[in-house]
């Protein structure tokens, strides 16, 4: 499953540093144990990008206010009249129970006919499937996978989300919700309905989505919605545009500066410029890099660049000096949200080392 | 059970609820009288006014009653009625919005003829200042998705510990660290301008 999920371009960047995310959050409201304020501590100690973080965080948190608004008046007296009312009505008519329950009878009998109908379907097609043997959307996976096979991802598609709606609470339901989201976001770029798969995968499945991709893309769908997905439509125009797919996306990392996208379109640049087979670490990084940004030619997508290789040298290689004389350049830059961006990374180098929450 | 007032009010949450799951609707009673300022709170966050606050915070109590079968022993009874609370605050807005989207086809020709709104006048007043800064702490939470704005007010303003939100949002510990890390991290990005310029607040 992990290699189907792959984003290298989140690998690429502060992997190890998403793990203390969590930690710096409950830090701020001193919700940590022991052991774990000393991991955080540790990890503070070596690593400015999480200590400038977390400062950040810290004058956030202490920013917002947390003062009650006071409630003036009693809420019973008008809540034990709608509950009175409430009770009136369901205590009234009592044909209107038959009713119901005839309804559900109906119900009960509809969907037995539905599952029976579906169990003869499948048996038609392979005698490996024994009726009530299978859990709920086991079948429909297998049947997935192979659409998957067959690259008729649209049926595959609509094939599991209604197999989702119709098992709620299968003990498989979040590994076809993964399955669902992965096919829209990859296989067929079919963007809000990503968004709202990873945004439910993330809300009703929170414990898959200790997988980064997850996270990572819910991250992105939700930064581009504000701007109804052009980004990321721009991306896959640029990543197929063949021979012109560097220039294309040089001009998606000029167009939406600071933003996601951008990073991924600034990876993809840097891969077209790797040497075959190198691994993308550290120097290799670099110089990878360092090429993209000479075959730029808008000044908005190499200074876009030069901040990644300055992220690289603080995060990768742990070179401070070398980070700053690029987001130097850059915060000088005429692109405000770029030279924001610099100016915020060139402030967490000098920023104090931040000791916890009070 | 045969309690008088006294008794009710020296019961714990847990045990009112379990009274109430059993019918006492007395228990009812102290339960609201006991939360409702609470209650009141989250939805005055998310609503951003009085009335709707009420309405809101009406409407979780009156489902808190209706649903308390669906209140699990294990766990506490308050993170279970305030997570009601901002479902119902985030229902309520889904409702608002459709319903202006709805509004403002007809009156958008009659509104754009008009000079825009100046905006009020801005004193030195703290409370002016004040009542700013929550509006912009409002508007930010639009932004979260459901699950980071629920980590984030239950934590932030309601004072709960992770492990009762986790074990109320049913998911682990550490997805709910790392939920109320990103709310602040977008947090950050929609309230830099108001705390950086005021350090300290």
């Amino acid at each position: 499953m992990k290699k189907t999920l792959g984003v290298d371009a989140f690998k690429w960047r502060g992997r190890n540093c998403r793990v203390f995310r969590g930690l710096i959050a409950a830090s701020l409201y001193n919700d940590l144990s022991q052991n774990e304020t000393q991991t955080l501590q540790e990890h503070l100690a070596s690593c400015p990008s999480c200590r400038s973080q977390a400062a950040a965080l810290d004058r956030l948190a202490k920013f917002i206010p947390v003062t009650a608004p006071a409630l003036d008046q009693d809420l019973w007296p008008a809540i034990r009249r709608a509950i009175r009312r409430a009770h009136q009505r369901n205590y009234g008519p009592i044909r209107l129970s038959w009713a119901a329950g005839l309804a559900v009878g109906l119900c009960i009998a509809a969907a037995a006919a539905v599952t029976y109908g579906f169990y003869r379907t499948y048996n038609t097609h392979g005698d490996a499937v024994i009726a009530g043997a299978a859990l709920p959307l086991e079948n429909d996976l297998a049947a997935v996978a192979d659409m998957i096979k067959d690259h008729d991802y649209v049926s595959a598609y609509r094939r599991l989300e209604k197999a989702i709606e119709a098992s709620p609470g299968s003990p498989l339901a979040a590994e076809a919700q993964v399955q669902l989201a992965d096919l829209a976001y990859s296989k067929l770029n079919w963007y809000p309905e990503a968004y709202d798969a990873y945004d439910r995968l993330v809300r009703d499945h929170s414990k898959f989505c200790t997988l980064t991709e997850c996270i990572s893309r819910h991250e992105l769908l939700d930064e581009a919605r504000a701007l109804d997905y052009a980004p990321l439509y721009a991306l896959d125009a640029a990543r197929r545009a063949g021979d012109n797919s560097f220039s294309r996306l040089e001009s998606v990392l000029a167009r939406y500066p600071g933003t996601l996208v951008a990073s991924l379109a600034a990876e993809d640049m840097a891969r077209q410029s790797l040497d075959k087979g190198a691994e993308p670490a550290g120097e290799t990084h670099v110089a990878a890099m360092e090429r993209a940004k000479r075959r730029c030619t808008n000044p908005v997508a190499i200074a876009r660049l030069k901040l990644e290789i300055g992220h690289i040298y603080m995060r990768e290689l742990n070179d401070a000096a070398m980070a700053r004389s690029f987001y130097a350049e850059v915060a000088n830059f005429e692109d405000k949200t770029l030279a924001t961006l610099a100016e915020g990374s060139l402030a967490a180098l000098e920023k104090p080392v931040l000791t916890g929450a009070e | 059970m045969n309690l008088d007032e006294k008794d009710w009010q020296s019961l714990e949450d847990r045990e009112l609820a379990l009274a109430l799951k059993r019918g006492e609707a007395k228990a009812f009673e102290e339960l609201v009288r006991r939360h409702q300022g609470r209650v009141y709170a989250v939805a005055y966050r998310l609503t951003g006014n009085r009335e709707d606050a009420l309405d809101v915070a009406q409407d979780s109590l009156i489902k808190a009653y209706q649903r308390i079968d669906a209140w699990q022993p294990t766990g506490s009874f308050l993170p279970w009625l305030l997570r009601l609370t901002t479902n119902q605050a985030i229902d309520f807005l889904r409702r608002r919005k459709r319903q202006r989207h709805e509004q403002l086809d007809e009156t958008f020709i009659r509104d754009s003829e008009h000079a825009p709104i100046e905006p009020s006048i801005m004193d030195t007043d703290q409370r002016v200042r004040a009542q700013e800064i929550d509006e912009r702490v409002r508007q930010a939470l639009v932004v979260l998705s459901e699950t980071q704005r629920t980590v984030f007010v239950l934590r932030h303003f309601e004072g709960l510990q992770l492990t009762e939100i986790a074990n109320e949002l049913g998911c682990t510990v550490g997805s709910v660290k790392v939920h109320l890390f990103r709310a602040l991290k977008k947090l950050k990005k929609e309230l830099g301008d108001l705390y950086e310029k005021n350090p300290g607040g």
